[in-house]
């Protein structure tokens, strides 16, 4: 003997319950009444209001009947079919791309989608789901799913990711899944074509829902900007993929401000490119057409300014073998005066000596802390010692002898280089500018003589010109590893407008790029970098295509599988029981025909 | 026996029962009667037919006219009461109710002795016990202390099943003491017997102060003293006020009942003021005077 529903020996805490329901029942008090007569009137008043009084007379009689009907109804066990999903497993391939976030009646494309595959998943007899999101790299969400809550779940949990749809090899990876069941392959997106889909499985149907929604699109397609000459221009490209001519604002910001702004004519289907002169120097500018058109994710593009490259300018009396050390190091140096530093547009770094540390302007800067009073002077006795700094990376500084230090400059520095009590190297930053500090002459010093010098030189000069902290232009979502100067730190990821995002340690996972298109930030140890989210070329070019079926049958897409449904006599038992105990209470309050 | 006792007997003797009813019961007693008789009532004159008693003859008159005429006075008889009192175990629960039942009946009782009226006292129940017939006021004192000291008896049935057990004929007046508290249609059925026999009914419905202000709280399961059927009432405002409703219900439709037969329909409860009820009510019912 075997139970064919063990299952519904849960039910026994339905006994359980009744059980608990006796222990917890009414306890009544007896007392000895001379006369219930006008008790039975009051307690039948108080129980029947009208319209149950009409039933209280055959009550028993009635919930009876009711429940034996229902007995019978569910033991003919009633089934009744509705439409179903075709195919014994199903695999559905979602674009998750930036086109997909393109709106249609103010809802966007992915949304679509999601609700398609909702309706089928209504639909679904048992069958095998996998979910695959077509990013750059195709990922498996779900793998041959049956629980219906978890792959709505899951389809409520697909989002945009603005990657480029890797269309081809989502639908190979999905035919390396096709078992030999019938498989129907659904692929949600808004492009793709019959071409796509050239080299076909022969044992799997393909239906291809394609949502509508773009029609006339004005895409950023790129800009640019770069110092040229003591001036800093942009280049921006336009294009109109619509019908129609149209007239556009074209604004560049940057750091909430407007820095240029312009109204632009585009003649349907073609490219403008537009030629911004004159930009004030800032980090990073964002480039914005106000297209008013249903696809947003190609109206705005981040260019960041940067000079990969910086030159060093000498500023003061600065020692001959700082500026030969640099030249080796086939950095340029260029000597400078104090007012001509001021008019300078190109960012650089300075190289200063001998000038009061509060005339340093407002650039990466190492600083010569040069005192010519002796008084000022210290003479070291305790040996040098250097702290395990990346500045410090293969410099050696306790082999050099520095006899006289300086009085160091008052604020927050960190020590690099110490000798006992006296910080003899130190950084830290200045009006938000990094800087470094030599508390003491070269002229007092062997270190030039010193291998360790040139190799300083060129540590502070990549230092300095890090810590103008642009990190690179980054694909959506793109994990790359990245390589800051302390590994052990935790990052924080912030958007344009200040939000954090996530918080990631840099020496246990990968940097990952945020998703949406747009300029960041990320904060590591007090140290502020951007990158840059750029949407894919190809994703500027939305397209719409027709849905279509490859490989099925000759049916019509109407005719769909049936599926029968049997749950009916669960729910007519559970009616039944509930009727028994509204009997049962019947009977105790002591109804009867 | 306290004075206040003795002050109330000693008003009770002024008190006699009343009726409306001219029938009158074989014997002499202290009602006038529509029959000539010996009384000091005067009736009128009639003249002498031969056969009458000489005695009779008002001689004033025959000095007058020179003719005989008989001079005819009222008789007085008495009337034979019977004071039914509901021993069913409803009455008996309540000990209060019992003893306040136990005095009217014992009140009455004496009245009706005091009065020359020919008195029978029964405790309706199952089997005959208590049972009192007496006549004259020498016997007063004795019935009322004996009602009093009435024992409570274990009583199968309801008074209306045991009360036609116990009708007497030649009754003049009926006095029902009793609760009230069965279905109406049996106290009509009731009433429709103590009818037939053609005798003044005065109903006199006692009911116990929680019988109609219960002070029953929480869960009760409450067992009927008679009939050991079970209600289990979960006691709340509504419920109250709802049983106070039946209440006042049924004595409504009790004392239109009794309007319908004629009977007098009076109410009293156990903690009423037994005097004011005896000498305010019983008078303004016209039952006592």
């Amino acid at each position: 003997m075997y139970f064919a529903n063990p299952m519904f020996f849960i039910l026994v805490i339905l006994i359980a319950f009744v059980v608990l329901l006796y222990f917890f029942r009414k306890q009544y008090k007896a007392v000895i009444n001379s006369s219930n007569l006008l008790w039975y009137q009051a307690m039948n008043e108080w129980k029947a209001s009208p319209w149950i009084q009409k039933l209280q007379h055959n009550l028993l009689f009635w919930l009876q009947i009711i429940a034996l009907i229902l007995l019978m109804m569910a033991l003919v066990k009633p089934i009744w079919l509705s439409e179903g999903v075709k195919g014994g497993q199903l695999i559905w391939i979602v674009d998750t791309s930036a086109t997909m976030s393109a709106l249609n009646d103010d809802k966007p494309l992915i949304e679509q989608s999601k609700q398609q595959m909702k309706q089928l998943t209504d639909r679904l007899n048992d069958q095998e789901v996998t979910v695959i999101v077509a990013g750059t790299k195709p990922k498996i969400l779900l793998n041959r799913e049956s629980d219906i809550n978890l792959i709505q779940k899951t389809i409520d949990g697909i989002t945009v990711t603005y990657e480029h749809e890797n269309i081809e090899k989502s639908v190979k990876l999905a035919e390396s899944l096709v078992s030999n069941r019938a498989t129907h392959i659904h692929i949600f997106s808004d492009s793709v074509k019959k071409d796509d889909l050239s080299d076909r499985i022969e044992n799997a149907s393909y239906e291809i829902h394609n949502a509508h929604g773009i029609q006339d699109n004005v895409a950023l397609l790129s800009f640019g900007v770069a110092g040229k000459e003591n001036r800093i221009s942009g280049l921006v490209v336009i294009e109109n993929q619509g019908e129609k001519s149209r007239t556009v604002p074209f604004v560049i910001t940057s750091e909430n401000q407007t820095v240029f702004q312009q109204k632009v004519t585009i003649p349907a289907g073609k490219r403008m490119v537009v030629n911004v002169p004159d930009l004030p120097q800032r980090r990073f500018y964002q480039a914005l057409i106000k297209s008013g058109d249903k696809y947003s994710a190609d109206d705005e593009l981040t260019a960041v300014y940067s000079v990969l490259k910086p030159n060093v300018y000498a500023l003061g009396e600065v020692n001959p073998f700082f500026i030969k050390g640099l030249e080796t190091l086939g950095i340029k140096t260029v000597q400078m005066d104090q007012n001509s530093i001021l008019g300078l547009k190109e960012s650089g770094i300075i190289l200063a000596e001998g000038i009061p540390v509060d005339v340093l302007p407002n650039m990466p800067a190492i600083y010569i802390n040069k005192k010519q009073n002796s008084a000022e002077l210290i003479e070291l006795k305790e040996p040098i010692k250097g702290t395990d700094s990346s500045l410090m990376e293969y410099v050696d500084i306790d082999k050099t002898y520095i006899k006289y230090a300086s009085t160091p400059i008052t604020g927050n520095w960190e020590n690099i280089v110490d000798s006992g009590n006296h910080p003899l190297i130190q950084t830290g930053s200045m009006n938000g500018q990094p800087v470094i500090i030599l508390n003491f002459s070269l002229e007092n010093t062997d270190w030039p003589l010193q291998p360790g010098f040139p190799i300083f030189l060129y540590n502070s000069y990549q230092w300095l010109s890090n810590q103008t902290g642009f990190l690179g232009y980054f694909q959506p979502g793109e994990e790359k590893w990245l390589q800051l100067e302390d590994h052990n730190t935790s990052m924080e990821i912030f958007n344009a407008s200040g939000k954090s995002l996530s918080t990631l340690k840099l020496n246990k996972e990968n940097f990952k790029a945020p998703y949406k298109p747009g300029i960041y930030q990320a904060v590591s140890e007090g140290q502020v970098y951007y990158f840059s989210v750029l949407l894919d070329d190809r994703e500027k070019r939305p397209q719409s295509e027709a849905s279509f079926i490859l490989n099925g049958s000759k049916e019509n897409k109407k005719d769909l599988a049936l599926k029968p449904n049997d749950s009916m006599w669960f729910w007519l038992t559970c009616v039944v029981l509930l009727l028994l105990m509204v009997e049962w209470e019947v009977y105790r309050r002591g109804f009867r025909a | 026996m306290t004075s206040h006792l003795h002050s109330l007997l000693y008003r009770l003797t002024k008190l006699r029962l009343m009726t409306k009813t001219r029938r009158r019961g074989a014997h002499k007693g202290g009602r006038t009667a529509n029959k000539f008789g010996t009384s000091l009532e005067f009736s009128d004159f009639r003249l002498y037919q031969p056969g009458d008693d000489v005695r009779q003859i008002d001689w004033n008159i025959y000095g007058r006219t020179q003719k005989h005429y008989i001079k005819r006075f009222l008789d007085e008889q008495e009337i034979a009461v019977t004071v039914f009192l509901d021993a069913s175990a409803s009455m008996q629960t309540i000990d209060t109710k019992w003893n306040r039942a136990k005095e009217l009946a014992a009140i009455f009782s004496y009245i009706a002795l005091s009065g020359e009226d020919r008195l029978s006292f029964i405790p309706v129940s199952s089997r005959p016990y208590g049972k009192v017939s007496r006549k004259g006021q020498v016997y007063g004192k004795k019935v009322f202390f004996d009602i009093l000291q009435l024992p409570k008896h274990e009583a199968a049935g309801t008074f209306t099943e045991n009360l036609h057990k116990n009708l007497l004929k030649n009754n003049q007046l009926s006095i029902l003491i009793t609760d009230g508290l069965e279905p109406l249609d049996s106290i009509e059925s009731l009433f429709r017997i103590i009818a037939a026999a053609k005798q003044e009914v005065k109903f006199v419905q006692l009911l116990g102060k929680e019988e109609i202000e219960p002070n029953y709280s929480g869960d009760v399961k409450l067992i009927d003293s008679e009939s050991r059927e079970t209600v289990n009432v979960s006691i709340n405002d509504s419920i109250l006020g709802n049983y106070q409703k039946q209440v006042k219900e049924h004595n409504r439709k009790l004392e239109s009942l009794c309007r319908r037969f004629g009977f007098s329909y009076l109410v009293t409860t156990d903690d009423a003021d037994l005097q004011s009820f005896l000498f305010h009510e019983c008078t303004a019912k016209r039952m006592l005077y």
